[in-house]
C-alpha cells in the first residue's frame, strides 16, 4: 500500500526526471520500508518531497548545450505567452463590443458589465502568463540527429520522424514548420493522424492519414538554422502561410471574450451571490471538461457533450436573468 | 551550469562525496552510510538523494557503474556509483574548508571538548 501510494507520489516530479530515476527512487524507498518504522519512513518521504520537487522543476535543462538540440529561448517563451498584439485585441475585443451595446440598449448596466469584462480578461491574462503555460513550453525541444528528428518534451521522446521517411516541410505562417512523415514510435498519441498543437490553443497542422508531424516552431532557439538543415534533407519546404493561425487566435480570442463576459454578466445582473458563484463554479468545471476530453481519443460526439452542457448553463442563466 | 549550482556545495552533496570516498555505493548504500555515519541527524530523501546524484554527475564529479545485485540486499540489479578525482578534490577542499572554519570556532571558544 505504501509502495503504491509513493509510486504515485512519483508523478509529481518531471517527467525527465522520474524516467531516469524512478526505478532507483522506488527502489531506495522498497529498501527504506523494509528496514525503518513507517511513520518515521513517511515523515523523511513527504519532507524530501516538499523540498525536492520544486526543485526539479526549477532544474534548467542540460539538453542545452547538446549539439542538435533546439529548445524555446526564455524571450521566445515570454513572447509566446504573450503573443504581442493579439493580448491587445483580445483586451479591446469586448470593450468595442461594449460600447456599441451600449448605444442600443441600457447604457449604464452595459457599460458596468463590461468594464468587469475587461477586469476578468486582464485577471485571466494574468494567470495564464505567470502560471499556466510558462513550463509547458520551456520544456519543449527538437532533436535533430544524422538520420532522423525527434520532439521531446522534458526529455521525453514523444514522436521521431527518419530522414529518409519525412514526406513533407510544410511552413505556417509565424508558426514555423511542421515536418511530416511516418511514425516509427511504437505508441503514438492518435495512431495515423496526429494533430500539431501550439499548447492547448488548437491546432496548427494535422497530418494525413498514416502520417505523423513534428513541429518546429519560429521561436525556437535557432529556427533558422534548423530549418536550413532540414531543407538540405528534402529540399521542398511546401509555404502554408496562415492556414490555420488566423482561425486559432480568432477562436481564442472568442472563448476569453465570452468566458469573461458571462462571468461579469452574472455579477452584474444576478442578485443571488451563492448562486452566481455556483455557475462560474460549474462553467469552470465544464470548460476543464472540454479541455481535457479535446486532447483525449474519443468519438467526435463525446467531445461535444461538455459544449452542450455550457450552452445548456449559458440558456438557463440568461433565461434566469432576463 | 554544475559549477554555479555546487559553489557552495550543498550539504546533501557532500555527505554523497563522502559517502563514495571509501567505496563504490548504490542509492540505498549511500542513504544508510550518510545516516550512520551523521547518528542519524542526517537523512537523505530518495528525491534530495537522486537530485543530487544527477547534479553530481552532470558535473564529473560522480560516475554510473554497470547495474549489479547487491548480496547483502537480495537480486535486485542497482545502479552504482563511483567517486571521481575531481569529485575527491572537492570533497577534499571542501573538508579543509570546514576543519579551518572549525579551528577558528575553537579559538574562539565557540566549541568545547573532545568530540568536536
Amino acid at each position: 500500500m505504501s509502495e503504491k501510494f509513493y509510486n504515485w507520489l512519483l508523478k509529481l516530479y518531471p517527467p525527465r526526471f522520474r524516467e531516469e530515476y524512478g526505478d532507483a527512487m522506488q527502489q531506495a524507498f522498497r529498501d527504506r520500508l523494509r528496514t525503518e518504522p513507517l511513520f518515521r519512513l513517511w515523515l523523511d518521504v513527504l519532507r524530501d518531497l516538499a523540498i525536492s520537487v520544486p526543485r526539479e522543476f526549477r532544474r534548467p535543462p542540460a539538453s542545452a548545450s547538446e549539439p542538435g538540440v533546439y529548445r524555446f529561448s526564455d524571450s521566445a517563451v515570454r513572447k509566446m505567452m504573450s503573443r504581442g498584439h493579439a493580448d491587445l485585441r483580445t483586451m479591446l475585443l469586448p470593450l468595442v463590443a461594449g460600447a456599441l451595446i451600449a448605444w442600443a440598449g441600457d447604457a449604464q448596466l452595459w457599460l458596468s458589465i463590461f468594464v468587469y469584462s475587461l477586469l476578468a480578461l486582464f485577471l485571466l491574462r494574468m494567470f495564464f502568463r505567470r502560471g499556466g503555460v510558462r513550463g509547458h513550453w520551456h520544456g519543449y525541444e527538437v532533436v535533430l540527429e544524422e538520420d532522423r528528428i525527434s520532439y521531446r518534451n522534458h526529455g521525453v521522446v514523444r514522436v521521431t520522424i527518419n530522414r529518409s521517411e519525412i514526406t513533407g516541410l510544410h511552413e505556417t505562417g509565424d508558426f514555423g514548420l511542421a515536418i511530416l512523415g511516418p511514425t516509427v514510435d511504437p505508441t503514438p498519441a492518435a495512431p495515423g493522424v496526429h494533430e500539431v498543437r501550439a499548447h492547448r490553443r488548437g491546432p496548427i497542422w494535422s497530418a494525413g492519414e498514416g502520417q505523423i508531424a513534428i513541429w518546429a516552431p519560429a521561436v525556437l532557439t535557432g529556427y533558422a538554422e534548423l530549418r536550413n538543415r532540414l531543407a538540405a534533407w528534402a529540399p521542398v519546404i511546401h509555404e502554408d502561410v496562415g492556414v490555420s493561425q488566423g482561425r486559432m487566435l480568432h477562436r481564442w480570442h472568442v472563448q476569453m471574450f465570452l468566458g469573461s463576459f458571462y462571468v461579469s454578466a452574472l455579477l452584474v445582473r444576478s442578485h443571488d451571490w451563492l448562486l452566481a458563484l455556483a455557475s462560474i463554479c460549474g462553467a469552470f468545471l465544464i470548460f476543464l471538461a472540454v479541455v481535457v476530453l479535446r486532447d483525449a481519443g474519443l468519438p467526435r460526439f463525446l467531445k461535444l457533450i461538455p459544449f452542450a452542457l455550457l450552452l445548456l448553463l449559458a440558456i438557463k442563466v440568461v433565461f434566469a436573468l432576463a | 551550469m554544475p559549477k554555479r549550482k555546487l559553489d557552495p556545495l550543498p550539504q546533501a552533496a557532500f555527505h554523497i562525496l563522502l559517502a563514495l570516498a571509501d567505496e563504490d555505493r548504490h542509492g540505498y548504500g549511500i542513504m544508510r552510510e550518510v545516516a550512520e555515519r551523521t547518528g542519524n541527524k542526517v537523512r537523505l530523501g530518495p528525491g534530495t538523494l537522486y537530485g543530487s546524484i544527477k547534479t553530481l554527475l552532470e558535473a564529473g564529479l560522480i560516475e554510473e557503474l554497470d547495474d549489479h545485485p547487491d548480496p547483502e540486499l537480495g537480486t535486485e540489479r542497482r545502479r552504482y556509483y563511483r567517486l571521481t578525482a575531481s569529485g575527491r578534490t572537492l570533497a577534499q577542499s571542501q573538508a579543509q574548508q570546514l576543519a579551518a572554519v572549525l579551528r577558528i570556532a575553537r579559538s574562539k571558544k565557540i566549541l568545547r571538548g573532545a568530540h568536536v
